[in-house]
């Protein structure tokens, strides 16, 4: 029955802040977003900043509940956080006080998973990360870079079957970005869950994803929806050459100059 | 090198062959690169020679500046707005080292200035656990709980606003003169040092911790254990080392307002004799006392903080 129905399904809906007090300023963040997405697709939301970007994927975790619509998972309705979605925030918001490996194994620790299969977990992920000899490390002593790769550890730990990433890698200078965005790819290829992957990158987002949201500024509506038929896996240091993916983009940019200027 | 016949160019240019790609170097490699130390150098340069220097070097001059004579010679004519800053102090007012050590010397195998001394320490100890306890406690609650806040709030604010030694009296009359009324004057100083940045830490632990722990199905005891705790724990130290040397300070208060044993006893029945070599000696113990305490919360701060950076640990002054 689930694979019948969508991974991630939203339906006309809208999302407002504030308006508490009847003389508050009520800030209409999202409206009438309706979006289908089947199971496995990688997808990549691009917009203008404020746009509600976030605001979405906050929703979908759970954290919020939309002010109108219907925002659900395999056709039913999502009340509150699941241990199958993982949620990497735009900040990698490790704890200054667990090393890399208690960072990861958090999650795990949560919901009570025995220890010796937490280490093990842990240590597969870490590795996959290149970060096996940094386990016992803290995040105040490892680069940015390192603790986005910790983070991202993090919110696969639990082999979540929705990927909901925040700008992941937008705190990343350039040269660190591809590395980093050659092993994501490589992960996800591998096994090929759901993403919803925001950024304000728009090169990172046709060179990694299925399709492109492109969204309006506030209040955050969808303006453009591209399917980006690049062949898997991807080679990424070369794909950024090639004259499809090129045209790809500009094709997108287009539509999202159009928003931020 | 072929691109050197193309184009050519000054030998101190750069750029040209690739000299090192990047490869795995074992830790004994890397350790060989370090400058040889033996285990003493080490400790040498953990103790800091100049800081250790610097202490027995401040230690002298203030003492070598209270005691000359020359120094404060005149200065009694200084007056500003009739006041005069610096008067002229008798001599016999004026402890010397020798007499201060005369004094400790003395008293040291004495046992009843160690039961002194223990007196003091229990006061504080016991004064200063029960208000960390409470303290944490109470500002664990107010901190989580709106309501609670909202409710004692204003209440913990009028009290811990009053002079808590007003109650003394009060206090004495309760508890009599003996060591019950000093725990309870420290309780209630020392009460909202921990209370007051504990219940602050609670509303400033970063959001985005807590956003990760509930994506992941955390319930809110375990949001309490796994980010809040730890997050406020540098707060509760900070709180818990100025609570223990105000302790001190509570108890030998109390002490001199009244009591029967303890280094506040002393330390007034000396002044009182004007005996002003036991006054700075027992002054000097109390110093004693309260780095001994310090250095007790600095181990315990250094084996929960270790995940701190050097940087904000620093501000750990260990011996
Ligand atoms: N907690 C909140 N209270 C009130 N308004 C909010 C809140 N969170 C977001 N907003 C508003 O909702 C709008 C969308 O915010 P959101 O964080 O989703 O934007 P975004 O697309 O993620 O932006 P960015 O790319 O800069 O991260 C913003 O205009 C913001 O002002
Ligand atoms: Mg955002």
């Amino acid at each position: 029955m689930h694979n019948e129905k969508a991974a991630v399904e939203l339906e006309d809906v809208s999302l407002i802040f504030g308006g508490d007090h009847p003389a508050d300023e009520a800030v209409l963040a999202v409206h009438d977003i309706n979006l289908t997405i089947p199971t496995g697709q990688f997808v990549a939301v691009v917009g203008p900043s404020g746009c509600g970007k976030t605001t979405i994927l906050n929703m979908l975790a759970g954290l919020i509940p939309a002010t109108k619509g219907s925002v659900r998972r395999y056709g039913s309705e999502i009340t509150g956080p699941s241990d199958d979605i993982g949620y990497m925030l735009a900040r990698s918001a490790l704890s200054p006080w667990r090393t890399a490996r208690k960072n990861v194994e958090l999650g795990m620790e949560i919901q009570g998973v025995p220890k010796n299969e937490r280490l093990t977990k842990s240590k597969e992920l870490l590795r996959r990360l290149r970060l096996e000899d940094f386990a016992d490390s803290f995040p105040s002593q490892l680069s940015q870079g390192m603790n986005q790769r910790v983070a991202i550890a993090r919110t696969l730990a639990l082999n979540p079957d929705l990927w909901l990433m925040d700008e992941p890698f937008g705190a990343l200078d350039a040269q660190t970005r591809l590395t980093v965005q050659a092993e994501f790819i490589e992960l996800w290829e591998s096994e090929g869950k759901t993403v919803i992957f925001v950024t304000h990158d728009l090169e990172e987002a046709v060179l990694l994803a299925d399709r492109v949201i492109v969204m309006t500024a506030r209040p955050g509506r969808i303006k453009s929806d591209t399917i980006i038929d690049l062949p898997r896996p991807r080679v990424l240091d070369e794909l950024r050459f090639d004259e499809k993916f090129k045209e790809a983009e500009h094709r997108i940019w287009r539509e999202l100059r159009d928003e931020i200027v | 090198m072929k691109s050197s016949d193309e184009f050519p160019r000054e030998a101190d240019m750069g750029g040209g062959e690739v000299t090192a790609a990047a490869s795995p170097i074992s830790q004994e490699e890397i350790r060989a690169m370090l400058p040889s130390q033996s285990i003493w150098q080490y400790r040498i340069r953990k103790i800091d020679i100049p800081v250790q220097l610097g202490r027995i070097a401040l230690v002298l001059a203030i003492w070598w500046i209270w005691w000359s004579e020359t120094i404060w010679n005149g200065w009694e004519a200084i007056s500003i707005f009739g006041i005069q800053p610096f008067p002229n102090v008798n001599q016999v007012f004026r402890a010397s080292p020798g007499g201060a050590w005369d004094y400790i010397s003395k008293y040291l195998p004495e046992s009843l200035f160690w039961s002194d001394c223990w007196v003091t320490v229990k006061e504080a100890m016991v004064g200063f656990l029960i208000a960390s306890v409470l303290g944490i406690i109470a500002g664990l609650a107010l901190g989580s709980f709106h309501r609670m806040s909202k409710i004692f709030g204003p209440f913990i604010i009028a009290i811990n606003a009053m002079p808590k030694i007003a109650f003394l009296p009060l206090i004495l009359v309760v508890y009599g003169v003996g060591e019950m009324s000093k725990v309870v004057l420290v309780v209630s100083i020392s009460f909202f040092i921990v209370q007051v940045p504990t219940q602050a830490a609670v509303a400033l632990v970063n959001p985005d911790l807590l956003m990760v722990s509930r994506t992941m199905g955390a319930s809110n005891i375990q949001l309490f254990r796994k980010v809040t705790l730890p997050a406020i724990s540098p707060a509760i130290i900070g709180g818990l080392r100025l609570a223990a040397i105000i302790s001190i300070q509570g108890a030998i208060f109390g002490e001199i307002f009244a009591s029967k044993r303890g280094l506040g006893q002393r330390l007034i029945t000396s002044a009182n004799m004007l005996d002003y070599d036991g006054l700075f000696a027992m002054v000097f113990v109390l110093a004693l006392i309260a780095l001994l305490f310090n250095g007790l919360i600095g181990r315990f701060e250094k084996y929960f903080l270790r995940w701190q950076t050097d940087q904000q640990s620093s501000q750990v002054i260990s011996l």
